[in-house]
């Protein structure tokens, strides 16, 4: 019997596991299994993951070019969707989209094994590699006009003034309610701080190489964009990424800077965790000075803060006002140590 | 062929014929040392039987299974972090009770003792035996107390809540730490030795658990308690605890 409480329940109702779903993929569904999001089929054909597609078909078409480019040049520790009898890697059911990828197996990634830190790290690396010259190609090239979103190159310093309007907008949101919560007043508290660290981390950017970085293709990657420990699967000591859905086009740092702040912030920010990941990436793929000051930069945007704020109070997340204000408090918390790891980064890496 | 899902670890456990039972009896009281030490050996005996059949698990669960690998390391150097910080703050602003007076007195030599432990870790080939445990895919029980784990014609355990993948390290850990911490005077070398026998593991193994064994647990406790704030307590409660938490955590193995 399921005695499991699904976090995710509300999400997964929505799904249609309609048989008919599954034989448009050629495909007999003898079992289904949700797991986070998505559902995992055992099916005619092996195991397989069905997920609903939030975003449109173009944006699907754009990361599974990604995908396919860098699995041809040598990186097959990635996932792969399976075609439908149309030859698509999509389908339109019901107002909704749907795909199928074949399952990886493995266990999710832990940041507080330093072994699956450093084996993430160097496979990070080589997925980096694996995208370098897909810029080039035209179709790809195509793909990104059509979806300017997914292209962040050149856009970072645009987009940290943008967010700190935002900021600067919750203040004045949460300033005029008559009732304040314990959220509003933590946030209000901490707000202006939080402000001076993005204009620093513009400060930063501005002051690098960072436009001309931008220019140098080879310092351009298919980045992943959400390197949460679930979306890293370890096997047998090989790594695999799944979840592309955030996929963009940016600076090699900036996924670096992603899988850094997730690696270490709930450790301390512990500056030696950080040697350790850019040690590791870069014996496979080096990173020069200016893209060290380029990633310092990147780290000083307070992600964190910004992210709990607007979700809060764009009410992007449906989390109970509890679930807010711990994690509000979590991030207010490690200001210290986040502080303390800035400028240990600062000195080491003389940026 | 429908693929097997177990909805919890406990599940895959039981179908590889270990018992969940409701209660396991067993008093610590009065017990002499010498046979508390006897009962530890044949305890790792059952903690290595149970690892026998956790190793190498590769199945599907509806619940998930939690990796606490690198868990308390982490934990441990977050926590001389935190304390530095609380020291430092203390000694620029003035004690301001007697639990921040004790902190004055013995903070710098507890920091000391934690780093040391920490090192000793690392030196202990810390990542060689992450490495092991990963290759192996080693699934630790959590509470291999003698009240959860027991050996008869079966092994039996009451609550599997604990269990995650982990170095079977953590197993042998978990049950002597609390024995350390509750006075007990054991002789943690050679217990310590007898588990890395049991269970196949090397000299690295060993001096990795006194490193773990000897680190300051229950000050680095009682300090993080005072800083949460969750326990209210008077700073006289406070101060008993950690005059208390210096005895518990004796003196250092290595």
């Amino acid at each position: 019997m399921l005695d499991v409480r699904y976090k995710d329940k509300n999400y997964l109702s929505e799904y249609d596991l309609d048989v008919n779903l599954f034989s448009e993929f050629d495909l007999k569904a003898y079992d289904v299994i949700p797991v986070r999001k998505v559902f995992i089929l055992n099916t005619d054909k092996g195991d397989k993951v069905l997920k609903k597609v939030s975003y449109s078909t173009s944006e699907l078409e754009f990361i599974n070019y990604g995908i396919e480019y860098i699995k041809n040049n040598n990186f097959n520790r990635i996932i792969e969707f399976q075609k439908t009898k149309n030859k698509l890697i999509y389908i339109s059911w019901k107002e909704d989209i749907y795909c199928i990828m074949n399952l990886v197996e493995g266990r999710e990634c832990e940041y507080s094994n330093p072994v699956d830190v450093m084996l993430a790290s160097k496979a990070l690396a080589e997925l980096h590699r694996a995208s370098e010259g897909l810029i080039y190609e035209e179709e790809f090239q195509q793909l990104l006009v059509m979806n300017p979103q997914r292209q962040l190159c050149g856009r970072v310093i645009k987009k940290f003034n943008k967010k700190l309007e935002e900021l600067k907008f919750f203040r004045s949101i949460a300033a005029l309610y008559e009732n304040k919560n314990e959220f509003d007043n933590i946030f209000l508290e901490h707000e202006k701080y939080y402000e001076e660290n993005i204009k620093q981390s513009i400060r930063i950017l501005e002051q690098s190489e960072y436009y001309n970085l931008c220019d140098e293709k080879e310092k351009i990657a298919f980045c992943h964009h959400d390197l949460a420990h679930h979306n890293i699967l370890i096997n047998k000591e090989q790594v695999y990424f799944l979840d592309f859905d955030y996929a963009v086009v940016d600076l090699k740092v900036h996924d670096i800077c992603n899988f850094i702040n997730k690696a270490i912030k709930n450790f301390g920010f512990d500056i030696e965790k950080c040697h350790s990941i850019l040690k590791e990436y870069t014996s496979v793929n080096p990173l020069d000075e200016r893209e060290l000051r380029v990633l310092y930069g990147m780290l000083s945007f307070p992600e964190d803060f910004y992210s709990v704020s607007r979700d809060y109070y764009t009410r992007q997340k449906q989390w109970s006002e509890e679930v807010f204000l711990n994690r509000l408090k979590k991030k207010v918390e490690y200001r210290e140590d986040r502080e303390a790891f800035l400028k240990a980064f600062k000195n080491h890496y003389n940026c | 062929m429908a693929i097997i899902i177990y909805n919890g670890f406990s599940d895959y456990m039981m179908f590889k014929g270990i018992k969940n039972v409701d209660v396991i009896e067993f008093k610590y009281k009065n017990i002499d040392v010498g046979i508390l030490e006897k009962k530890l050996i044949e305890q790792f005996g059952a903690i290595y039987a149970f690892h026998e059949k956790s190793l190498g698990f590769n199945g599907y669960l509806r619940n998930r299974l939690n990796n606490n690998t690198g868990r308390v390391i982490e934990e441990y150097k977050l926590y001389i972090k935190k304390m530095a910080s609380d020291l430092n703050n203390i000694k620029r602003d003035e004690p301001k009770n007697s639990f921040e007076e004790l902190i004055v007195k013995y903070g710098d030599e507890v920091i000391n003792r934690g780093e040391e432990c920490i090192r000793a870790a690392y030196n202990s080939d810390y990542i060689g035996i992450i490495t092991r445990s990963m290759r192996r895919t080693e699934i630790c029980l959590g509470n291999t107390d003698f009240q959860n784990l027991r050996k008869s014609n079966f092994i039996e355990v009451v609550s599997f809540e604990d269990c995650s993948y982990n170095m079977v390290e953590m197993d042998c850990f978990c049950l002597l730490s609390k024995l350390k911490r509750k006075g007990v005077k054991l002789d943690f070398q050679r217990l310590v030795n007898e588990f890395c026998y049991i269970e196949g593991l090397d000299a690295s193994s060993s001096k990795f658990l006194i490193a773990l064994l000897s680190y300051p647990h229950e000050f680095m406790k009682c300090c993080n308690k005072y800083r949460e704030g969750k326990k209210e307590w008077h700073e006289g409660r406070f101060s008993e605890k950690l005059v208390k938490a210096l005895i518990q955590d004796g003196d250092s193995l290595l």
